[in-house]
């Protein structure tokens, strides 16, 4: 398992926003601290998972990597190369060995090309095919994510959520892509349609043998997709670990809170929903300490005054709590 | 039921059916519902997107919109046809006995009020309320909703409310004449998870302190495990299983009901393995199968199926199920 | 093994052999042309066009030529629109106007357009201080009233104008340059032209700016896709559209503009025929002779109404949602 070669390797990325400006012009403007020190890796053949809730920056680290938003500081190294120092025209030919699926089914599909065109239009721009074998490949393509070829020449809004999904999945394929970030590509679909396309997914990474970032603010989606899983809070890494650990075991309190607020049956553990009390901080203005201070139940005075750096709980599972010190070792 | 019962009950709906007029024909968005709510009780509404589970939830108070209509059956509200009533007693109705909470707070309020006068506008018109002392109610109500300092809260515009909050006067706003009746549409999709639990959590607490019956309607299968009494299964504008949440968690006698238990992803259970997920996407209403509506997607299927369609018969204690076949569904 | 597939034929044949293969131009040809009223008001644009252009040839009579015996007729069979006070021909005369109509509204919409189009589109795509000095100029110009432009561009132009004509003339020996009016019209047209475009240049410039936030604008630059193939490929079909339809309605409006300013005087000098001009020639006549008002303003109201369904029906065909299958 640590054999396999990385593909993607993060290094203290981080991306900050202009924020609103401050009162008067010569104050200047805030920041959005969207990702602040962000680093991991994911070896060949892999799926990292990555959850948060919304706004903790989550699709900004997907942005990121793939240089939709040029990173403020760190490395994006894809296959040793970092592409935050390329140039946009350097980038160009490295794009069709990464791809992304988008969260909305709706907006990302344009709505006046067939999806014909829209799944073949990777192979347009990088000139893989001629025009005889693009429609083979398009219609092989629908095939492999359960799309009818027939349909090639219809427009995104004759489909279903679902469907429009898997045309988000098959432009994604088109260039034989090696990493494939998921950014959400189930949270606007359907139950039963979720299933479809998480079976879908896992499917085609055995098949192609994708390495795969999956991004979700479901944990319970991020279990059935990835092998290992880091927890976002406000921009930060707050715990890292291998699936089945991470489950078992979780070691920070904003994990353990995520895991309790999933619903389970009234004739399990009462009408009561576990609740992490407050709400998350702005991103402009983010406490001092540790981020999660403010609705930590465990919160000691010492997380109010120092930011807890990730120590390794155990080996491959890291947490950034100060509660975890005093009982494990660190790095 | 006995006849005391039904008159115990707060909402009795029986055969409804909405229709709605389209280029390409007449559709029926709701088919032949009936269900009761007593009262303190939470029934869910169940299904995915297009089931009719929405539109049904506007029709109990009587808005549907255009083109669609309510073209059968009865609601009863406290045993007064709300279906018979003029459009003003209707009017008189709605924010008074029966209210109602939407999924996005920011579309369901003025932007251009302040949130105090939205409050007290119900509290002037059906509790004739002095400017005075409505504005005394709006503080009070917003204490109860759990939002802090609410004197000062009650001169802000709902732009500056974060989501949970927004959500939070919304409930405020619906429960501000003591309805008997609260109907809450999607209430918690737009929030993330933790913030969905303290408002699935404050509901249920406001139940308990108003004895108000609540229709909740969500496609969140998790929710309604733990919040709902009893739960109504809806596909393609059908009632097709009712009945107490557990007996349908653990003992669904239709293949839909079943098939959405199954494709619901979860925190425990092998993780390895496909999900149950159910083949095919929900028809279209125009063109409905003319059998039964779950025939083209359904495991259990049979011959009758494709050409009859199943009604509702009881399959155990206050339980029915739309299935020709729900003996061989074992529990 | 592939996945499974949703609304499978029942054939083995794979049909999407067979069917051609379709783009989002033949699409919308293809739709528009299903678009009953958008093809009648094509098919009345283009025979007014045509009859405007060879007006020459359609017109019975010559259209400066007075008749003594016949002042004042109603429309009658010799005169389909019947005569004016000097018993000049109106139907011959408003085939002439069309003339003068469908040049300047020609040449006021394609001057605001392109410019409206450019400026708005390097407005949005380019940003920063460009954005800002676009963003300005289109306010300012916005601010004007348009006709009070005209009417000064026309005024302070016209010594200047004169100068040159008749130096031209002098110089060259040209008939053409001996018509001054004619030329101070043009200034005035492109003086129009030019202050027009802000409306254009908002359009674009706002649906350019919704368009480049897009998720699919965002997917094409994950492909690799560069600024012009996003141009060509996404912006210019998604903005073309409403630009289109702006266009038949600036069309519209531009010759409401030549009727307003030729009624004010401005535009063509008797005895030049123009819609405007007949209008406010005949105003003191709307009892006695309103075939002299209506002939030439039924004319106008047609031209604008077709193009108002032309760009209904091409809205429609530009956007393929409203397609029916």
């Amino acid at each position: 398992m640590t054999t396999q070669p990385e593909v993607l390797s993060v290094h203290n990325l981080r991306t900050h926003f202009p924020g609103p400006a401050l009162g008067l012009p010569w104050q200047g403007r805030t920041t959005v601290r969207a990702v602040d020190d962000v680093s991991f890796s994911i070896s060949h053949g892999h799926t990292m998972g990555l959850v948060g809730e919304s706004g903790c920056g989550k699709s900004t680290v997907a942005r990121s990597i793939l240089q939709l938003v040029r990173p403020t500081s760190g490395q994006v190294l894809f296959e040793g190369i970092d592409l935050c120092k390329l140039k946009p025209k350097a980038l160009a030919p490295l794009r069709k060995q990464m791809q992304i699926i988008f969260q909305d089914p709706y907006a990302s599909l344009d709505p006046r090309a067939t999806i014909g065109f829209t799944i073949g239009e990777g192979l347009l721009i990088h000139k893989l095919v001629n025009e005889r074998d693009l429609r083979q490949r398009v219609a092989d393509l629908m095939l492999m994510v359960g799309l009818n070829p027939a349909f090639e020449n219809r427009y995104p809004h004759e489909f279903s959520g679902g469907q429009r999904q898997r045309v988000g999945i098959a432009r994604a394929l088109a260039t034989n892509p090696k990493f494939i970030i998921g950014d959400e590509p189930i949270s606007a679909l359907d139950v039963s349609i979720q299933a479809q396309i998480i079976n879908l997914l896992r499917d085609l990474r055995a098949r192609l043998n994708l390495t795969m970032l999956f991004i979700s603010h479901d944990l319970r989606a991020v279990r059935y997709l990835s092998d290992e899983v880091a927890v976002m809070y406000l921009g930060k890494i707050v715990e890292c670990a291998p699936t089945d650990l991470l489950f078992k075991q979780p070691a920070h309190p904003y994990t353990q809170a995520l895991l309790n607020s999933v619903p389970k049956p009234r004739w399990v553990d009462g009408r009561q929903i576990a609740e992490i009390k407050g709400e998350v901080p702005s991103p402009l203005n983010p406490p001092s300490g540790c981020y999660f201070s403010t609705r930590c139940p465990h919160v000691m005075p010492r997380c109010k005054q120092e930011q807890p750096a990730l120590v390794e709980v155990q080996a491959g599972h890291k947490a950034a709590c100060f509660l975890l010190n005093d009982v494990s070792h660190p790095i | 039921m006995s006849l005391e019962q039904q008159q115990r009950d707060v909402l009795q709906v029986k055969r409804l059916q909405v229709q709605f007029k389209t280029r390409d024909g007449i559709v029926y968005a709701v088919q032949d519902l009936s269900f009761h709510v007593a009262p303190g009780e939470i029934v869910g509404l169940v299904g995915e997107s297009g089931c009719g589970k929405s539109t049904a939830a506007l029709a109990l108070m009587r808005l549907v919109p255009k083109p669609g209509r309510i073209v059968g059956g009865s609601v009863l509200l406290n045993d007064r046809d709300i279906l018979e009533l003029s459009e003003s007693e209707m009017r008189s109705l709605r924010g008074h006995e029966v209210a109602m909470v939407f999924q996005d707070a920011l579309t369901a309020l003025d932007p251009r009020m302040t949130v105090g006068r939205q409050i007290m506008e119900p509290l002037r018109i059906h509790l004739k309320l002095s400017p005075k002392a409505a504005r005394e109610r709006a503080a009070d109500l917003l204490a109860q909703v759990g939002i802090p300092s609410p004197a000062t809260r009650l001169n802000q515009y709902p732009h500056e409310f974060s989501g949970g909050m927004r959500q939070r006067v919304m409930i405020a706003l619906a429960l501000s004449c003591g309805p008997s009746l609260l109907i809450a549409d999607e209430p918690t999709t737009a929030l993330d998870v933790t913030t969905q639990n303290q408002i699935l959590n404050l509901l249920v607490k406001l139940k308990d302190e108003t004895g108000a019956a609540i229709v909740l309607i969500t496609h969140d299968v998790g929710v309604v495990s733990k919040v709902c009494d009893r739960v109504v299964v809806m596909y393609a504008g059908r009632e097709v299983e009712i009945g107490g949440t557990r007996d349908i968690f653990t003992a669904a006698r239709h293949p839909y009901s079943r098939g959405l238990l199954e494709s619901t992803l979860m925190l425990d259970g092998d993780r390895e393995r496909p999900l149950e997920a159910i083949p095919g996407l929900p028809p279209e209403l125009i063109d409905l199968p003319p059998g039964c509506v779950f025939y083209p997607r359904c495991k259990y299927r049979s011959d009758q199926c494709k050409t009859a369609s199943p009604p509702l018969e009881p399959v155990a204690n206050v339980h029915e199920a739309a299935c020709w076949n729900w003996r061989s569904l074992n529990a | 093994m592939s996945a499974e597939i949703d609304n499978q034929p029942t054939d083995s044949a794979p049909l999407w052999r067979t069917s051609k293969p379709r783009t989002f131009w033949s699409d919308a040809a293809h739709s528009f042309s299903r678009n009953y009223t958008g093809m009648l008001g094509l098919l009345i644009f283009v025979l007014l066009l045509l009859a405007a252009i060879f007006a020459n040839q359609i017109a019975p009579y010559d259209y400066l030529a007075q008749d003594w015996n016949n002042l004042l007729k109603p429309p009658n069979a010799n005169h389909l629109m019947g005569t004016d006070e000097l018993g000049r021909d109106v139907f011959s005369r408003v085939l002439m106007g069309a003339r003068t109509a469908f040049l300047v509204a020609l040449c006021i919409s394609t001057i605001s357009t392109t410019i409206g189009l450019f400026a708005g589109a390097l407005s949005a795509l380019l940003g920063g201080w460009v954005d800002r000095v676009v963003v300005w100029i289109m306010d300012a110009l916005l601010s004007f009233p348009s006709i009070w432009l005209a009417a000064f561009v026309s005024v302070v132009t016209r010594p200047t104008i004169d100068s040159l004509t008749s130096g031209l003339y002098a110089s060259t020996g040209w008939a053409m340059f001996q018509d001054r009016v004619i030329f101070s019209y043009l200034v005035v047209i492109f003086a129009i032209g030019f202050v027009a475009w802000p409306y254009m240049g908002r359009l674009v410039r706002s649906q350019v700016l919704s368009l480049r936030e897009k998720e699919f604008i965002e997917a094409a630059r994950a492909l690799g896709a560069g600024t012009r193939w996003v141009t060509i490929r996404h912006l210019i079909p998604n903005v073309l559209g409403s630009v289109i339809v702006t266009f038949t309605l600036s069309f519209g409006n531009a010759m409401l503009y030549e009727s307003s300013l030729s009624f004010l005087g401005i535009g063509i000098q008797p005895p030049g025929a123009s819609w405007g001009r007949m209008i406010f020639e005949a105003l003191g006549r709307l009892r006695a002779q309103p075939y002299l008002i209506i002939m030439p303003g039924l004319t106008l109201s047609l031209v604008v109404l077709s193009l108002q369904f032309v760009g209904d029906a091409l809205n429609d065909a530009l956007n393929p949602r409203s397609h029916s299958r």
